[in-house]
């Protein structure tokens, strides 16, 4: 291994130990908690509904607001916006940090899918058109930048769609539809 | 004459003079060098040891969180137990768990392997040697058909997706979570497994592809 090969590895190591230990943290208090609250039901419920609404925030089961961007991709003449255009914009956005994500109000969760079976777009099974209207929770610095750069979304498509960037407050909306897990055992 | 003897003997002096300073310096330069060379080896040496040292450390701190996550869902068990109200709203909270990718999952699934173009040299492809690899867009296509087909759980090589997941390119190698993985790619899926099978359609196109 060449000594940046290590060097590089070494910071990544140290990186995830130490993000490791904050976790471990986190559930040490956790698990304080509930054991101090043991006789209260009533502390428990609150422990317990806690926990359950900062799981579904992540997993994208609330509604939820925050400083973001908002892309609007119109279809032109000279293009139309296809599925993997789409899909290679989520990636990107999930990469430059972003919290919650939407395309014309379907939110997407990790098991969402973006597909194009005909001529059209589907977005959680929903059937979205042009203009796309997509929405980002996160760092509005990096994500403005993630897509501005060159050689980036916004340069490598500004040719053929009309897109529109705004930075600001955002609201997303849930995934309305339930999660289920019939084939998960364990 | 003798005077033109001494001058021809300065000169052979001063040229062998010449020579043997000159053989110091290059003795000393390659000593130089070797002490870099020796110098930077025991450098990369010590960072080895380090880079093994901080593994093992966050190997360490990993096996610890995995018991304290136990112990948490223990403590959580034990605390809602005889109350229904408290059981419903824990298992609610397992099945978070579970949608959030905190939680290992077994279940009927499939496994789609993906490597590169092993069979046809490189001298065959000549110009176009990137169709016999495998790609990140390529990932990415068959995690978005197999969510698309009803999986309920993804994961790359170990990598399990969850909604913060990205799928990037940076050379020979692909991140997925941070995470640098390569070929041959394993992605594994829980679901139905004959809807999940629907996928072979694509086998076929990607086999094409990679030919």
């Amino acid at each position: 291994m060449r000594e940046t090969e290590l060097k590089e590895a070494l910071a990544q190591y140290r990186a995830d130990y130490s993000e490791v230990q904050n976790e471990l943290k986190d559930v040490q208090t956790k698990i304080d908690e509930y054991r101090k609250n043991e006789e209260s039901e009533e502390e428990t419920i609150k422990l317990l509904e806690k926990d359950l609404a900062d799981a579904n925030m992540k997993i994208g089961l609330t509604d939820v607001n925050g400083e973001g961007i908002t892309i609007t991709i119109t279809n032109t003449t000279e293009g139309a916006v296809s599925y993997s255009d789409l899909l290679g914009l989520v990636n990107e956005l999930i990469l430059a940090g972003a919290e919650a994500i939407s395309i014309n109000d379907q939110r997407i969760v990790a098991m969402s899918d973006i597909v194009s079976p005909d001529n059209f777009i589907l977005v959680n099974l929903e059937r979205v058109s042009s203009p796309f209207v997509v929405k980002a929770i996160g760092d509005t610095k990096h994500l403005e930048s993630a897509l501005s750069i060159k050689g980036g979304y916004i340069d490598i498509n500004g040719d053929k769609y009309d897109i529109n960037l705004k930075t600001g407050n955002v609201q997303i909306n849930k995934y309305d539809r339930n999660l289920t897990l019939d084939y998960v055992k364990k | 004459m003798i005077l033109k003897n001494k001058m021809q003997i300065g000169i052979a002096i001063g040229i062998m003079c010449a020579i043997l300073i000159s053989s110091i310096i290059v003795q000393l330069n390659t000593i130089e060098e070797a002490k870099k060379i020796v110098g930077t080896s025991y450098a990369e040496q010590g960072l080895k040891d380090e880079v093994l040292r901080w593994k093992e450390n966050y190997e360490k701190a990993y096996k610890e969180l995995e018991n304290k996550e136990e112990e948490l869902e223990k403590a959580r068990e034990e605390t809602t137990k005889e109350n229904s109200r408290l059981t419903e709203l824990r298992e609610e909270l397992d099945k978070a768990n579970k949608l959030l990718g905190l939680t290992e999952l077994t279940g009927e699934g499939i496994v789609v392997t993906l490597k590169d173009d092993e069979t046809t040299s490189s001298k065959e492809l000549g110009m176009s040697i990137t169709r016999a690899l495998v790609h990140e867009e390529d990932i990415r296509q068959i995690v978005n058909e197999l969510k698309n087909t009803g999986a309920e759980a993804i994961s790359i090589n170990g990598q399990r997706i969850v909604p913060t997941t990205a799928i990037v390119c940076s050379g020979a190698i692909i991140t997925v979570n941070g995470v640098k993985i390569n070929a041959p790619f394993e992605i594994r899926a829980i679901g139905d497994y004959y809807l999940l099978h629907g996928i072979e359609r694509r086998r076929r196109i990607y086999r094409d592809i990679k030919r």
